[in-house]
């Protein structure tokens, strides 16, 4: 029942942070935009078509989609959205190194229709998340410190209350999960999602030849990964609001979601994308922030 | 394991080695010879298993080879592990060399490989259960040796000589290596039984320290460490598949045997900072070898620098236990050395994996250059599931065995990193050492498997592939098969393996990986989940249809596979940012007619810091003093007997 809730609340939600998402960037540029719920019409559309398929694939094109939303899918169930409990919790080390099995099998159907395209986004993809990867690791060292608990769920419900103004280094870890949140999501700096030039693009030009269902099933997957990745940063931020009872925690996970969705609208607003060879030193400032926060709690 | 069987599986070795080059039909000597190995490391793997569960060491006295030491196996449960390793990876190897040494029928030569593919077994057997100094060295020479007549087998080749060259040169050193250590341990106990040098009380730290950084040189070359790695993407790749998966998978853990031997069961309470400078080269083995992987072309030697990729995650859990050893946390201990033997257990099953898929895939398309190939995952498609499994397994992908080993050594790492911990700055680092390793393999092999088993056939060799016969892909598939097995219940193997750690762990013992059983959870999680979407894709496209139809190249169709990504362009972001640590070399030429560009050409490589850094000066050196020495001798017979007496007259003066 619960392990319903939960999974219900993230593939319901994840497409609705997408839309406040896009929204808040139209806002900010002075467009009207598409209302908030355009992803769930484009899902809906994508899951009433068929495919096209490229006739270089193999089979492991066919099995990309599932697996990419699969991996995702128990991503989510060890992360934290609407209470402490999570339906599979796991390690912190184990949550990281599971976030490759979608993106290899992601990068390897880029590469499977034999386009340029998708060989240039799967090189990309690959290159951002190796270099993401120490960042990843550090952040959620310096949470388990602080949670002093080593699987995911439970060090984030560990938290000290009190948490913002008595340690500092709280707000470093969130603001780590953030910069990497737009990294490991294809956000502007590091890579724009809506750009119409596909030689500019990371993740877009990766799933270029794919289509209908498999496209529907790879939206729904980014979607409910940068869910993932909001719930974890602004589970940091507000600890609190995963110990609240449950009428009141689904408003809040609400609330949270579309509180980042506004927030990385914001910040794509406002900023121009990154030449590719500057988002190593992108990812080198969350590596250097995350061991700062760790190192304030050695010495604290 | 009662005595007598040692010598059955010996004695099935060495038969079916020594039948083999007998035998005149090369059909028939291949079957009996390779054959052979297979029965005889099955045997010996069955009897290790079931003689490992009963209590207590195994002591053989063997016939002295010496008069003045006695000779004895010694078999306790650090031999008998790497006996495992030994045999397991053995026995698929060589019902893999049944079909795959066939491409040597031609050759005489090729009935000689039995042989020498059996004595290389042996003398790893002999290296892991020795008990004494002389039937260690007996057993390391033997490996050293019969492994680079196996590297040179195709000696017409000019780089298989060059690299046995290497190989020789450098196997050698390390063994110089392991002598001098071990002679210091005879210095100090005036026996050459490991039994007497347990412990041995070295009280001068400049001593122990010299002992230990011998047996490092020596253990070091030969597991491939790094700064001592440069033989290794030399000699691997030059030996026939099978070999390959020997040496790369099994021989380059007789290393880690030694560096584990000395430094847990030989040497007296090392200090910490032999854990520190273990941890440190573990790091930089790891992502040095990852990085000039990602920058290698040819298949077999990409794999092998990730063997000192490999090497390095090792080295990590190994000199962090001991680090934790010395500060006194030896629950964090033994979680690292456990998780550093099952890495080197689980790196022997999968890079056994793919070098036996990287010598399908070369017989299937005649080369080793992954740009050529392409495509192949419709074409090989059990060489290409299995060494899918392979990649998932070495880039650490849950819920493959590449990660549960290197999740203990996490947990290891993390636990003694946690708050009083001793060393928790360099702990740390070493975490965030290993993710970034974990990353680039993950890049290497994305684009190991991309440009080769997908897209299009990049050249003709490529598009008449096919899967190989069924003794090839037998052991592909139980490889694989073990890959994800131990993957999913890790604890088969790791609690063993907690066990046999030679230091008493206070009570209550430490949470023994209470996430092991997690992973069988994960994995039942994610076989669940995919297993409902591939379904539910299934049923949405009968519903809506699909076709088929050519890539869509922006309206136009590819006209040629070369158009693909190639694995150059796929590895440059990476090689991009660490362009400052591998220092490419780019050589570009125009030819120009005026303002007109006529032709181009432009090159870019990437060497190895250390073989031109480091040992190509050293090299040069000795050539000079070998050209200086030369001026000694001009041939002239009157002055080399005037030498003689010059030397004559310097000794009455020195020794009247």
């Amino acid at each position: 029942m619960d392990f319903l809730l939960h999974m219900t609340l993230y593939i319901a939600l994840a497409p609705l942070l997408s839309g406040v998402l896009r929204k808040t960037k139209a806002f900010l540029a002075c467009r009207q935009g598409a209302p908030v719920w355009q992803p769930y019409a484009d899902l809906w559309k994508l899951f009433h078509r068929g495919i096209v398929r490229s006739t270089s694939a193999s089979w492991l094109f066919d099995l990309s989609a599932p697996v990419v939303l699969g991996g995702t899918l128990v991503l989510a169930a060890a992360t934290p959205l609407h209470s402490r409990e999570v339906p599979l919790p796991m390690h912190f080390v184990l949550y990281i190194y599971l976030m490759a099995l979608p993106r290899f099998f992601q990068t390897l159907a880029g590469l499977d229709t034999g386009s340029a395209f998708g060989g240039l986004g799967a090189s990309r993809e690959a290159a951002v998340s190796a270099m993401a990867e120490p960042a990843l690791l550090l952040s959620m060292c310096g949470l388990a410190h602080l949670g002093a608990a080593d699987p995911l769920n439970m060090f984030l419900s560990g938290l000290p209350a009190e948490t913002a103004l008595r340690h500092p280094e709280t707000i470093l870890i969130a603001g780590t999960l953030f910069l990497l949140l737009l990294a490991e999501n294809s956000r502007i700096p590091v890579d724009d999602p809506a750009t119409h030039l596909e030689l500019t693009m990371i993740h877009e030009a990766m799933v270029l030849d794919h289509s209908g269902v498999d496209l529907g099933m790879i939206q729904l997957a980014s979607s409910v990964r940068l869910a993932v990745f909001s719930a974890l940063a602004s589970g940091v931020l507000f600890p609190k609001a995963l110990t609240l009872p449950v009428y009141l925690a689904l408003p809040a996970a609400l609330l949270r979601l579309s509180l980042f969705g506004v927030l990385i609208g914001a910040v794509e607003a406002g900023t121009a994308r990154m030449k590719l060879s500057r988002v190593a030193s992108f990812l080198m400032v969350a590596t250097v922030l995350a061991a700062i926060a760790l190192a304030l709690q050695y010495a604290g | 394991m009662p005595p007598a069987f040692v010598f059955v599986v010996a004695g099935t070795y060495l038969l079916s080695g020594i039948a083999a080059p007998l035998i005149r039909r090369p059909r028939l000597s291949r079957v009996v010879g390779f054959g052979g190995c297979a029965v005889a490391s099955f045997l010996g793997l069955t009897l290790t298993l079931v003689g490992s569960l009963q209590r207590g060491p195994l002591r053989l006295p063997l016939p002295a080879p010496v008069p003045w030491a006695a000779s004895e196996l010694y078999l306790d449960g650090l031999s008998a592990f790497f006996l495992v390793l030994v045999f397991l990876v053995g026995f698929f190897a060589s019902v893999y060399a049944v079909g795959y040494m066939r491409e040597f029928d031609k050759h005489r030569r090729g009935q000689a490989a039995p042989l020498l593919f059996s004595l290389l077994l042996l003398s790893m057997g002999l290296v892991v259960s020795a008990g004494d100094m002389l039937s260690f060295l007996l057993g390391w020479e033997g490996m050293s040796l019969s492994s680079y007549f196996l590297v040179v087998l195709e000696h017409e080749k000019a780089e298989a000589r060059r690299a046995g060259l290497i190989y020789l040169i450098a196997t050698h050193i390390g063994t110089g290596g392991i002598l001098v250590a071990f002679l210091s341990l005879e210095q100090h106990t005036g026996s050459f039984s490991f039994n007497a040098f347990a412990r041995v009380p070295i009280a001068d730290p400049a001593i122990l320290a010299a002992t230990f950084g011998f047996a490092l040189l020596g253990f070091g070359t030969k597991a491939g460490m790094f700064p001592f790695h440069i033989w290794l993407p030399y000699a691997h790749p030059e030996a026939p598949s099978p070999v390959s998966a020997i040496m790369s998978g099994v021989m380059i853990k007789m290393g880690v045997y030694g560096i584990v031997r000395f430094l847990f069961f030989l040497l007296p309470a090392p200090p910490p900072s032999f854990g520190g400078i273990l941890i440190l080269l573990g790091l930089l083995s790891g992502v040095f070898g990852v990085l000039y992987a990602i920058a290698q072309h040819d298949v077999k030697r990409l794999l092998a620098f990730h063997s000192v990729e490999n090497i390095g995650i090792i080295l990590v859990g190994i000199g962090a236990a001991s680090l934790c050893l010395a500060a006194g946390q030896l629950g964090p201990a033994r979680l690292l050395l456990a998780g550093g033997l099952f890495h080197s257990l689980n790196h022997a099953l999968f890079k056994g994996l793919l070098f036996l898929g990287g010598g399908a895939v070369f017989q299937g398309t005649h080369t080793r250059n992954i740009e050529k190939m392409g495509g192949l995952m419709r074409r090989m498609p059990l060489t290409g599931l299995t060494f899918l499994f392979g990649s998932l397994a070495i880039s650490a992908v849950p819920p493959l065995n590449g990660f549960a080993s290197e999740f203990a050594i996490y947990r290891g790492l993390w636990d003694a990193a946690g708050k009083g911990g001793s060393f928790p700055g360099l702990l740390i680092a070493a975490m965030a050492g290993l993710a970034l390793i974990g990353g680039l393999a993950f890049v290497c092999f994305v684009k190991v498997v991309g440009t080769v088993f997908l897209g299009n056939a990049r050249s003709p060799s490529a598009a008449a592939s096919r899967d190989p016969r069924m003794t090839m892909t037998f052991p592909m598939g139980g490889l694989a098969f073990l890959c994800l097995a131990l993957g999913v219940f890790p604890s088969v193997a790791l609690d063993p393996l907690l066990n046999l750690v030679p230091f008493a762990v206070p009570s209550p013992p430490v949470s023994v990986l209470p996430e092991g059983g997690k992973l069988a959870a994960v994995a039942a999680a994610l076989a669940f989940i995919i297993g409902c979407l591939v379904l539910l894709r299934f049923a949405l496209l009968r519903r809506n249809g699909k076709r088929d139809h050519g890539t869509w190249a922006c309206g136009f169709a590819y006209s040629t596979p070369r158009m693909q990504y190639t694995a150059t362009s796929f590895a440059d972001p990476v090689l991009h940012v660490f362009r400052g640590v591998l220092r490419p070399r780019s050589v570009r030429e125009e030819r120009l007619s005026g303002r007109f560009l006529l032709e181009m050409r432009y090159e870019t490589h990437i060497r190895d810091l250390f073989e031109n850094g480091l040992y190509l000066p050293i090299y040069r050196l000795f050539l000079r003093l070998a050209f200086l020495a030369r001026r000694l001798h001009t041939g002239h017979i009157h002055l080399y007997l005037g030498y003689i007496l010059g030397t004559v007259v310097i000794l009455l003066v020195l020794f009247h």
